[in-house]
């Protein structure tokens, strides 16, 4: 008699560390597997950012060329992109973008925009605009010979 | 049995989740902030570059000259990289029309582009240059204009305008041409060198050559000992170019 409650007295503390330490290791594992990969996500995402960002300030653009043609009724830009990354941009004068999609330029590459069509007298001052699609912008001030 | 169940009950679990706590620092934690500071230095990096080619591009410092040629008509171009890092030209524009250049120049050397031919029309060539680091640079030199009826090429004057506010003071006007843009002319070339009737309210001196021009102009009342140096900045110096090609001094 007194043998068995000894018996059940030494197997019920063991059962419960072993529950207990289960218990801890599921749990631990969870948590160092979801703090892995919480981790792994946190820091790609910074670094994409960080490196959308470095492209953000990377870029270096201007117009280098605004002509008017007069016969046509058409303006023609080219915009030079000597940066170190290609860039995406429109063409906006005024307060009006006039290039429906966006314009690729690699980096070192000099772009004529499609003309555009906008009649203008002789005087007249352009505030001709070229945005990228990070934000960027490059201004003109053209003054209509 | 009874005494390793209690050592087994007591020690394990803290050790386990100390263990996980360590892992979960090493291996997440740790690597973690290593890259995000290795991103941060990559970044701080690509920051530096640019600020440096930001440097660069302001510091770019050219000089051209646009020197007219005639049967046929053509354009050569003299051009000084006067900056610290060396540049490539990437383009000339003749008015609305770009030439690719391409061509590399080293600190303080001399290069000579050309001749471009252009058309036997009567047109001026408003010329520009630009670089790789995204420069526009205009010639000292101004203006070209082609007439095709005498074959000859004229180029725009520079004008120094003086304005006098008292007409009773008497004058005398000293121009000396010192830099052509390019380099010092020494001793410099006087342009102009006389006395001025000063009824009129302004006096004009026409240059051929932009660049730097020493301009002293003496006034006294009765007696010329009373000397008054133009301009008040006190350099004595005005600068004719393309963007400036006439300067307004009132005295």
């Amino acid at each position: 008699m007194n043998k068995s409650t000894s018996t059940r007295r030494a197997y019920s503390p063991v059962i419960s560390a072993l529950i207990l330490s289960t218990v801890v290791l599921v749990v631990g594992g969870g948590v160092w597997a979801f703090s892995q990969g919480a981790m792994r996500i946190i820091a790609d995402d910074y670094a994409e950012n960080l490196m959308n960002m470095t492209d953000t300030i990377s870029e270096r653009f201007i117009i280098e060329q605004v002509m008017y043609n007069s016969e046509m009724s058409t303006l023609h830009v080219w915009v030079f992109n000597y940066g170190n990354v290609d860039i995406d941009i429109k063409v906006r004068i005024g307060d009006v973008t006039y290039s429906e999609n966006w314009i690729h330029i690699a980096s070192g590459e000099m772009v004529a925009i499609d003309p555009i069509d906008i009649i203008v007298n002789t005087g007249d001052e352009l505030n001709v605009n070229t945005f990228s699609r990070r934000n960027n912008n490059a201004y003109y001030r053209y003054l209509v010979p | 049995m009874h005494i390793i169940g209690i050592s087994f009950r007591k020690g394990t679990a803290p050790i386990l989740g100390t263990i996980i706590f360590v892992g979960i620092l090493f291996t997440a934690v740790i690597p973690m902030l290593l890259y995000l500071r290795q991103a941060d230095t990559l970044y701080e990096m690509r920051k530096h570059e640019l600020e440096i080619m930001d440097e660069e591009r302001t510091s770019e410092n050219i000089i051209f000259y646009a020197l007219p040629l005639n049967d046929p008509p053509r354009l050569s171009f003299i051009i000084e990289n006067r900056g610290e890092s060396p540049t490539t030209i990437e383009r000339i524009w003749l008015n609305d029309e770009p030439e690719i250049i391409g061509e590399s120049l080293s600190s303080m050397s001399v290069s000579e582009i050309g001749p471009i031919g252009v058309p036997e029309v009567e047109e001026s060539y408003i010329i520009k240059l630009t670089t790789d680091r995204g420069n526009i640079f205009i010639p000292s030199s101004g203006i070209p204009t082609y007439d095709p009826n005498s074959g000859e090429w004229q180029m725009d004057s520079f004008t120094i305008f003086i304005m006098m506010t008292e007409t009773k003071s008497q004058l005398h006007i000293l121009v000396n041409h010192t830099h052509d843009g390019g380099s010092s002319i020494d001793p410099p070339v006087t342009y102009f060198d006389d006395d001025v009737d000063n009824n009129q309210p302004g006096y004009s001196i026409s240059v051929p050559l932009p660049g730097e021009y020493y301009v002293k102009v003496t006034r006294w009342h009765g007696t010329p000992s009373e000397e008054e140096l133009y301009p008040l900045s006190g350099t004595g110096l005005v600068y004719l170019g393309l963007t400036s090609p006439t300067v307004l001094i009132i005295i």
